[in-house]
Parts: C-alpha cells; structure tokens; sequence
C-alpha cells in the first residue's frame, strides 16, 4: 500500500538538499537510506552507552526531585558542617593502600570480613554503608582498625538502615562518615545521632550542563565565608561501592586501593537487590541475554549473572580503573565477580593483606 | 517553485530495529540505577572536581 504526499519547495532550497545529500556520501543511494541516517540519532551508539543513556534518564526521573528536597534539608547542616576536603593530606608521597568493602556475595563465600579482622592490615577500611553492621560485628572495628570511614551516596531513606544498630552506636565516634549532600535527612539524622564525624561531598550528576545544573547551583549554596570553596564533587559510577574507589585515591590520596565484596553480579537466579527488577517476558531471547548477560571470570572460574544496573556499574568501574591506571594502582581481591579485566590485577585477599599492607 | 512528491510506503520494521527496541525496553523495566554515572566533555572533571 503506498500514498502520494506532495509538497513544495524553492529551487534554491532542492539544490542544497541534493548538495547535502551528495556531500553525505548518498549520491548513489535512495532517499529513504538517507532520511534514515539524517534522523538516525543513536546509529552507532554502543551497547554500553546505550545503558547509560537509559539509565540516566530514569535515574533523573526517579531520583531528581529527591536529590533537591534532601540537599534543601541538608544544607544548614551542610554549611555549618565540615567538607570532606578536609579529609585531603596535606602530604601524600609515600605508599598507602585502603580497602574498600562493598556487600556483594564474595565477601560471605570467602570469609573475607574474618580474614580481614584477624589480619594486621595498617592501611585504610572504607565500608560501603550497606557493608557497615556486618564489618563491626565480625571484629573489624575502628579500635582495631583506626583508618576507619564509612560512605553513604544513595538518597533514599531506606540507607538509614545501614546505621540501624546499636554495634554503629557503639564504635560511632571512632568512625568518620563521608555523606553525600543529597542523602535523606533521615540517613544524616541517625549518623549524626551515632556520634560519627560527618564529611560532606558533592555527588556529580550534571554539572556538564553548565551553570543552570544542579550540581552548579548547589555548589554556589554551599560556599560560605568559613569555606568559601564549598566542597568538592566525586563521579560516583552509579554506586557507594565505586564512590568509596574514588575518595580512596582523589580524598583519601592512597596510591593502592583494593576492592573485596564488590562483585556486581550474582551467582545464581536469587536476588537480592532492593531496586534491581527482572521483568516478566521470554527469557530466552538474544535481547534478553545481552541485557541478562552470564559473565564467566577465569581467574576464579566463576560464572555471574549480571542485570543491566550491574552491567552499568560494571563497565563504567573497569573503565575508570583503566583510565586511572597510572594514578592510582586498584588491586580486586573479591576472588571472583565481574570484575576483571586490564589496567588492575586480581589476587586473593591473602596475598594483598601480605603485598599492600602500607 | 517546484513541486514534488513523496511516495510513502508502508515497511514492516526490520528484525534489527525491534530487537532494539526489546533490549532498550529490558533496560527500562530493570529499574533504576541507586544513582548515575557522570560524563563531561572534560575527562579530568570525571573523577573528582576540587570545587564546583
């Protein structure tokens, strides 16, 4: 079935057109392969990108009317508070190495909180928030461990949680406390009644977009005379697990960081995530395997199950750490996950409580 | 002027265009990520940035 559509159009007008059209390589080839690649926006968009793009868009969607309300309630404590710019040595030359500890499930399969909390490491412990309560309970405590922080970026008020327990009370004014200026005045609200010292830092979300950005105009509001600078921003991956990476070389300074419990991925059809989604329909398709991708890791000879949010996590975190790989050396020692790839190498967590404890 | 005419025909989307679709609507319905990647014409404003 076809139907005619007449239209108009000046000489000077169809000239340009077939000028345009022939400078474009399509000469030879039919207006409508043309038409498809003039209004074709996403032609040679990879597969990476085009999880970004998605997930930018229903992160705004989802989250961005929270990011503002939570940083409008924060902000009198923000401004009377202390930058985690404060948490930056005046001096960093020598080695130092932190560790980073996230909840994903190789920190259970391999017993690395007691590994860790019977080991002598001198270096950093920087818990993920959901990380927090299971780390103190299984010995690894700021008594023991006296570079001790804890991180929370997520803005929903379910990150309370994570400092619901009595153990976070216990050792609370030994812990220092990196928070986001967009977490949930509840979240702030049981840290500060815990007794940690808070450190405030920007999460960057867009400030690309210049001066009409939330992270540009929330910046100019955190300026005061007592910190004319505000405070600094951090790329954040989409995760608490890939922020704590990033304040353990850009705040923190330390030249090694290791990574344990950091999978982004699971190791059977069990979820456990409060946000991650497997939607209803056929399981079976090519589609669905790229979004639902099993990842096998040769190193430990495992096989993940990723979804799109890990695949997201995922490839930006192996791209950073590529990217950084003469900034900062990255040492994974989850012994298994996603994880895995050039610019870092992968050892147990044994052998980097023995090579990197500085 | 000149007058001219489109002749409209009506083509089934290719395999490649649905499959497309399904993936991006995989990607959709799998929720939200807990916050976003950032990106900046300026790759050294990728990872920390001193002050805003």
């Amino acid at each position: 079935m076809s139907e005619d559509v007449f239209f108009e159009l000046s000489e000077k007008t169809l000239k340009k057109i077939m000028k345009k059209k022939d400078e474009m390589g399509f000469s030879k080839k039919s207006w409508d392969d043309w038409f498809q690649t003039l209004f074709e926006e996403k032609k040679s968009e990879s597969t990476q990108e085009k999880i970004e793009r998605i997930f930018e868009k229903t992160t705004l969607d989802t989250y961005y009317d929270e990011w503002i309300q939570n940083f409008s309630s924060n902000l009198k404590y923000i401004k009377s508070g202390t930058s985690a710019r404060e948490l930056i040595p005046k001096h960093s030359d020598s080695l130092s190495s932190a560790i980073v500890i996230g909840r994903g499930p190789s920190i259970q399969k391999h017993n690395h909180l007691e590994i860790l909390s019977q080991s002598d490491y001198q270096g950093t412990i920087i818990c993920t928030d959901g990380s927090l309560v299971n780390v103190l309970k299984s010995g690894i405590t700021p008594e023991k461990f006296k570079n001790f922080f804890v991180i929370t970026i997520d803005t929903q008020e379910r990150q309370k949680k994570s400092y619901d327990d009595p153990i976070v009370k216990k050792y609370g004014n030994q812990i220092k406390c990196v928070l986001s200026s967009t977490v949930s005045p509840h979240t702030y609200n049981i840290v500060k009644e815990s007794e940690m010292q808070i450190y405030w830092i920007h999460t960057l979300v867009d400030y690309d977009k210049g001066k009409s950005s939330f992270n540009y105009i929330s910046g100019l509001m955190t300026k005061t005379e007592k910190n004319p600078k505000g405070l600094p921003a951090i790329q954040t991956g989409g995760n608490v697990g890939t922020s704590a990476w990033i304040i353990g070389w850009n705040i923190l300074k330390h030249s090694h960081v290791g990574l344990i419990g950091i999978d982004h991925g699971y190791y059977s059809d069990e979820r456990t995530s409060d946000d991650h989604f497997l939607p209803d329909g056929n399981k079976t398709s090519s589609e669905f395997k790229k979004a639902y991708p099993k990842i096998h890791n040769p190193i430990y000879n495992v096989t993940c199950i990723q979804d799109p949010i890990f695949q997201y996590y995922c490839n930006a975190l192996k791209e950073f750490i590529l990217k950084t790989s003469k900034k900062v050396k990255t040492i994974n020692a989850t012994e298994g996950g996603t994880i895995f790839g050039d610019g870092f190498e992968c050892v147990t967590l044994k052998n980097f409580l023995k090579n990197y404890n500085f | 002027m000149i007058k001219g005419n489109f002749k409209i025909k009506k083509v089934e989307q290719n395999n490649e265009k649905l499959e497309e679709r399904e993936f991006e609507q995989l990607i959709e319905r799998s929720g939200a990520g807990s916050h976003m990647v950032f990106r900046s014409k300026n790759e050294d404003d990728e990872f920390f940035i001193d002050e805003l």
